[in-house]
């Protein structure tokens, strides 16, 4: 599925991350891997430190904090806000909507949309999408994006495969229209019939939580997880990102008549690196140009992995010039979306964290 | 160079590579140690196996390896 | 030595004289995109021995060395033995406190390498109440590709090549690109920099130089208020300083900088000091 959009730019992006950091090293005691097995996936896979929030921290702390911060710098006014897009898999509650809840605690304004995305990892991007369909509307000038999660909580410290690697954060992007007569290509597809590569099973009405839920169970591969707990089919996700991914950003410039080598910066979710080293390789990319630190710094959080790897590597750049940039987001749902347009000029590029 | 088994000795030094014919079966690879061995694999012979020829089919047993190998233009 | 085609190489050669090592010891800590840089540019050469790995990074007419070894025992026996240590221009660093670098301190100067110069790191949090930019006027700028050539010679006449580990054009240039390197200009001419790295959570400034002929004109400060005034979400901000320019030392400490406890000691072999 194709979308053009004229005339919308981001203006600002902030990522939020714990200042709680763990370290692979201290985690690797939990895992029943003998330690050299666990330091070669180590170095393959980029982990290293990850960022977690402290018991009892919601995705609406990070983006309320988030939120404030760019109040107070001057960067948004909190009445200008006409849309508040959140995209997260761990809400506060199931009911009401997080985004609602943000509203509330910052005292926005009625006259605004709020709304709740349950997407992945593909989430900045599809979130972009959205934000870029509402600002067709007269009355919506500004929308903040928010990608947020703290699936580490739902994470058991016996699954080798996922715990490691996953990281809590969300971020912040402020959109609006371009006075410059830009153009922004994206596009997306879907897939629901490989829903189950990526899963919580418990917890939602198909499968309500239970002590049954709790129980560590040995899925045969010898990690432990309940089905309260975040599920990964690694090597069909890999299967997936490594087949999908590069036909989908090969047909994007397609459509835009661009060629490979007139982006700076191919931006993707950041699951590992060796994922990311694969898909630059299939598609000729050097690798300085497709970033993959953010999880050997700050762990995979998800849909925020992006805009983090744009903060992390390119926060000086871009307040103050700009870049042709690429972004693509692939994951759970399965879904996966890519973005071609210029990225700068922005009034703020940073990271902070949350105490 | 190192031989094939003994590049899989050292992912799983518990497990005998030469007496299975389905590694991904028998449990003596999963998902993890494909990343693993590949890594292995490319930096030992100078190669760089496609992400789309990392399917566990690939992997089953020496011969596929070894055939995955040989497209790769390794003379093994 | 051969060349070093992927980063890979580095990180396994690490990793192997890591891996059950009673006291391994190293002075290279690279960074995934600075090694993928000396590879495209074809700077690289490594050497896998017995319980260790050493590597020659180009630099102009000289050599950077890097090494790791299970333990000094190796380094010793395996330093000794790589000829290109005797015939080639050659400087080493050695990085960590004082208290843990007497032994390899010892080892690198029997393999006939001398002190040559030591470096101090100097930290600074991120405060509240951050300098403000300077009121005089003076215009700072992100310094653009026509400045290249005289950042180069302003660093090379401001800075030690062995000590200081001057950037080759290409990272100058990329440097550029990233908007971290700051400038004064006066009369046409580049009068004053100031370059940094910043990533994340952590700012380095790599190099402060006011040119000769236009100090006084307080360039210098101008510079560094601007960079902190610039780096809000910044929450360490770390430079490296020789030990015994005072003047030097004095004037980051004006602005918060203090010694946390990190030195770095350059040495340099027979071809190089001949």
């Amino acid at each position: 599925m194709n979308f053009i959009f004229r005339r919308k730019r981001i203006t600002g992006i902030l990522t939020v991350l714990p200042a709680n950091e763990r370290s692979f090293l201290e985690e690797m005691k939990n895992f029943n891997f003998p330690e050299a097995r666990s330091l070669k996936l180590k170095e393959v896979m980029g982990y290293d430190k990850r960022r977690l929030v402290k018991p009892g921290v919601c995705v609406s702390d990070l983006a309320v904090f988030g939120l404030q911060h760019l109040f107070d710098r001057g960067v948004l006014n909190r009445d200008e806000i006409d849309a508040l897009l959140l995209v997260t898999q761990s809400p506060d509650h199931f009911i009401p909507p997080t985004s609602n809840i943000i509203q509330g605690r910052l005292g926005l304004k009625p006259d605004m949309l709020c709304l709740d995305i349950n997407q992945a990892c593909a989430g900045f991007v599809v979130g972009l999408i959205e934000a870029f369909l509402l600002l067709e509307q007269e009355s919506v000038r500004k929308v903040v994006l928010i990608n947020g999660d703290v699936l580490s909580r739902k994470t058991s410290p016996k699954d080798r495969n996922i715990y490691p690697l996953m990281g809590d954060a969300a971020s912040l992007t402020v959109v609006e229209r371009d006075a410059e007569d830009s153009v922004i290509h994206a596009n997306l597809k879907m897939d629901g019939s490989r829903h189950e590569a990526l899963m919580i099973p418990a917890g939602g009405f198909r499968l309500p939580s239970s002590p049954e839920t709790a129980v560590l169970e040995d899925a045969g591969d010898n990690n432990l997880r309940a089905k309260d707990h975040l599920r990964m089919d690694g090597s069909a996700i890999f299967n997936f990102v490594q087949v999908e991914v590069p036909p989908l950003i090969e047909s994007l410039l397609a459509s835009a008549g661009a060629s490979m080598d007139s982006v700076d910066y191919f931006l993707c979710h950041q699951p590992n690196r060796f994922m990311l080293q694969k898909l630059a390789d299939k598609m000729k990319v050097p690798y300085a140009k497709m970033p993959s630190n953010v999880v050997e710094h700050f762990g995979n959080g998800g849909g925020a992995t992006l805009p983090i790897a744009i903060t992390f590597n390119l926060a000086n750049r871009l307040r103050n010039g700009h870049c042709q940039v690429c972004v693509a987001g692939f994951g759970g749902g399965l879904a996966w979306a890519s973005m071609l347009m210029r990225l700068g000029g922005l009034s703020c590029c940073e990271m902070i964290e949350f105490p | 160079m190192k031989a094939l088994p003994e590049i899989l000795k050292e992912i799983r030094p518990e497990f005998d590579f030469t007496v299975s014919s389905d590694f991904i079966a028998d449990g003596m690879l999963d998902s993890f140690d494909l990343m693993t061995l590949v890594a292995t694999l490319d930096k030992t012979y100078g190669i760089s196996i496609q992400g789309t020829d990392i399917v566990p089919e690939n992997f089953k047993n020496l011969q596929t390896i070894g055939a995955l190998l040989r497209q790769c233009g390794v003379q093994a | 030595m051969a060349p070093v085609t992927t980063v890979a190489q580095v990180f396994d050669a690490l990793q192997g004289a890591k891996a059950g090592a009673s006291a391994f010891c190293t002075n290279f800590f690279p960074a995934h995109a600075k090694v993928q840089g000396w590879i495209d540019h074809g700077e690289l050469l490594g050497e896998l021995r017995d319980l260790s790995a050493f590597f020659l990074r180009k630099d102009r007419d000289f050599w950077h060395l890097y090494f790791c070894a299970a333990n000094v025992a190796a380094l010793q026996r395996e330093v000794s033995a790589i000829p290109s240590l005797r015939t080639e221009r050659v400087a080493v660093d050695l990085v960590g406190s004082e208290a843990v670098l007497g032994e390899l301190l010892k080892v690198v100067e029997s393999a006939g390498f001398q002190r040559y110069a030591r470096l101090l790191r100097l930290a600074r949090p991120n405060q509240s109440g951050q300098p403000q930019p300077s009121a005089d006027g003076t215009e700072v700028l992100c310094a653009d590709k026509t400045d290249c050539q005289a950042i180069t010679d302003l660093l090379e006449c401001a800075f030690d090549r062995y000590a200081d580990q001057l950037p080759m054009l290409y990272e100058i240039e990329a440097a550029i690109e990233a908007h971290q390197i700051l400038a004064v200009k006066c009369d046409r001419a580049l009068a004053a920099l100031l370059f940094f790295e910043s990533q994340g959570f952590t700012s380095t400034i790599r190099y402060w130089a006011v040119a000769e002929r236009f100090r006084s004109h307080r360039f210098g400060s101008a510079l560094m208020r601007h960079y902190l005034a610039a780096q809000s979400a910044v929450r360490r901000f770390v430079l490296w300083v020789t030990a015994d320019n005072e003047n030097a030392v004095l004037k980051y400490r004006h602005y918060g900088y203090a010694p946390d406890g990190l030195v770095d000691h350059v040495l340099v072999n027979e071809m190089i000091r001949a």
